[in-house]
């Protein structure tokens, strides 16, 4: 329908503006959300968000940080725990400074921190109004197993064991919550990744039906994962303050290896951490 | 969309006045600052709302927004085999993070791409994920020069609006390891008879998977690469038999608005 508007050589009133104005208002306010047709929302109609996140931003932060020179492990973890809530490498939601246990037991004072992310004032709070996940991935490359004294010589891998990475989540309640806790150390549960050292210690060869071989690991492990506070209460806040990447090393022999023994333990090499940050409106997106 | 109030007579105040019609009804897109949307029609100016979605859950159907408007991205995966030989990439070295790493790289046909991004990216992902089927000898000969030494290919991911296809450094870099044992050379088995050329072992080769991030400040709009470099180290005699077979991968690029 057309909107009525003042003909040629009539005379404009308060009153006809304001007729032209409610023709089309009534057309405008008439178009709903149901009539919103396919692919009709696009970049441009992005705005900013209620975090104030830059124009046309759904990312909140990111980084990525290089181990800048290779690592061995020196940790070594010991055997599998059984009970109930700090078997092996499992982790529930004590924590470690809390005196009450630790969120990766046996193996907090084992695990050698490969890489940190400091996150600065990236703060996340449970409302209605947001939700912010972080997603966090890494990449690294097993190079060979040491031999005595940590030295750069490949050594048979017959004491072939498994490297575990683990990416752990420093935060610290700001408000909201109870206790006096300051300090929670996440293990993001699908971030632990246990990977077997494959490496067969007999080769085919030209001269010899089989021989044993040497070195050769060169393993590459990826894995992402996604930390969300969705546990948290209304009103808790929390700062994160740090994100690690953490590996130790078990063997499949354990009596090749004590845990005061340098020798067969893996060189880390070429291993980045990363994360980013993505925030989801629950209420709209603003004007 | 809001719903846009009536212009009464009382903002009028029974007059003509443009800068009152202007304000009140035309256009006045920040009237209470960014948490109040306009009530005139400057609201036919796009712009989301509250009211643009179902009221139930707040949601918008997913068929009502755009392709791209979010992130923009790219895969491209192949399950066919892609051969490099040694021949192709054996180069020169160089000592990096104590590692050694091929200085002259060839690019991986099947793991590369170069993807327009219409837009300057808040983030850029991108990353690959492949098998490689590989030779590379550890020789124990005895010989001057071929004893405890070892054959390599090594993968490096490289990505930008322009990267340079010889950037070798700790980032984004995977060494494969040698895949078999060699103990002969010119004795009574030679190694570089077909009929007794030490096989590669299964065991050895790698399932590689690297991904990285940009942010905004490194990447412009426009076209973006990202690819696979490949080096080798060989020793044999005719490096032609030392070669690196992909059945499998992917590439993948994906760009946040």
């Amino acid at each position: 329908m057309s909107i009525d508007t003042p003909e040629s050589g009539q005379q404009i009133s308060s009153s006809s503006i304001t007729e032209m104005h409610d023709g089309v208002t009534e057309k405008i306010n008439n178009i709903k959300s149901d009539n919103l047709g396919r692919g009709s929302i696009g970049p441009q109609h992005l705005g900013k968000t209620t975090s104030g996140v830059s124009q046309n931003s759904l990312v909140m932060g990111s980084s990525e940080v290089t181990l800048s020179s290779p690592v061995y492990l020196a940790g070594l973890v010991g055997a599998y725990h059984s009970g109930n809530s700090t078997r092996g490498l499992d982790y529930n939601s004590t924590i470690i400074n809390g005196g009450v246990g630790s969120l990766y037991y046996e193996v907090n004072t084992n695990w050698t921190t490969l890489l940190t992310i400091p996150m600065g004032a990236l703060t996340y709070e449970v409302s209605n109004k947001t939700e912010q996940v972080l997603i966090i991935s890494f990449d690294s490359r097993i190079d060979h197993f040491a031999d005595t004294d940590n030295s750069n010589a490949k050594y048979p891998a017959g004491t072939q064991g498994m490297v575990w990475y683990g990416i752990i989540v420093e935060k610290t309640r700001t408000a909201g919550g109870s206790g006096s806790v300051s300090n929670e150390h996440n293990v993001i549960e699908e971030s632990v990744v246990g990977c077997h050292l494959l490496d067969s210690n007999k080769f085919i060869n030209a001269s010899n039906a089989q021989t044993d071989r040497y070195g050769g690991i060169n393993q590459s492990i990826s894995n992402t994962c996604m930390f969300k506070l969705e546990h948290l209460s209304a009103g808790d806040k929390h700062t994160i303050t740090n994100i690690k990447l953490c590996a130790a090393f078990t063997t499949a022999i354990a009596g090749n290896v004590a845990s005061s023994a340098t020798r067969f333990r893996p060189l880390i090499r070429n291993t980045t951490l990363r994360y980013y940050s993505l925030i989801q409106s629950k209420l709209p997106l603003l004007y | 969309m809001p719903i846009i109030p009536p212009l009464a007579q009382g903002i009028l105040q029974g007059k003509v006045d443009a800068d009152v019609i202007y304000k009140e009804s035309v256009y006045n897109p920040n009237p209470g600052g960014a948490t109040v949307p306009p009530l005139t029609f400057e609201l036919l100016n796009g712009g989301l709302t509250r009211h643009n979605y179902t009221d139930s859950d707040h949601q918008i159907e997913a068929q009502k927004v755009q392709i791209g408007t979010f992130a923009q991205g790219y895969y491209h995966g192949f399950n066919r085999n892609d051969f490099m030989l040694a021949e192709q990439c054996f180069g020169k070295t160089t000592i990096t993070g104590g590692d050694d790493v091929a200085t002259e790289r060839k690019i991986h046909s099947s793991l590369s791409c170069s993807v327009y991004i219409p837009f300057k990216p808040s983030l850029i992902l991108f990353g690959f994920q492949a098998m490689f089927c590989h030779d590379a000898g550890h020789w124990v000969t005895g010989s001057t020069g071929l004893n405890q030494v070892h054959d390599w290919w090594d993968l490096m991911l490289q990505a930008g609006n322009n990267p340079d296809q010889n950037t070798h450094s700790v980032k984004y870099y995977q060494k494969l390891p040698n895949t078999m044992y060699i103990t002969k050379v010119k004795g009574s088995v030679e190694y570089n008879n077909d009929d007794y050329y030490a096989f590669s072992d299964e065991d050895s080769w790698r399932y590689v998977s690297r991904q990285g991030q940009l942010d905004g400040g490194a990447v412009s709009a426009g076209y973006f690469t990202a690819r696979v470099t490949v080096g080798a180290l060989s020793r044999n005699d005719d490096i032609r038999k030392a070669k690196l077979q992909t059945p499998s991968g992917a590439i993948w690029v994906l760009a946040l608005r």
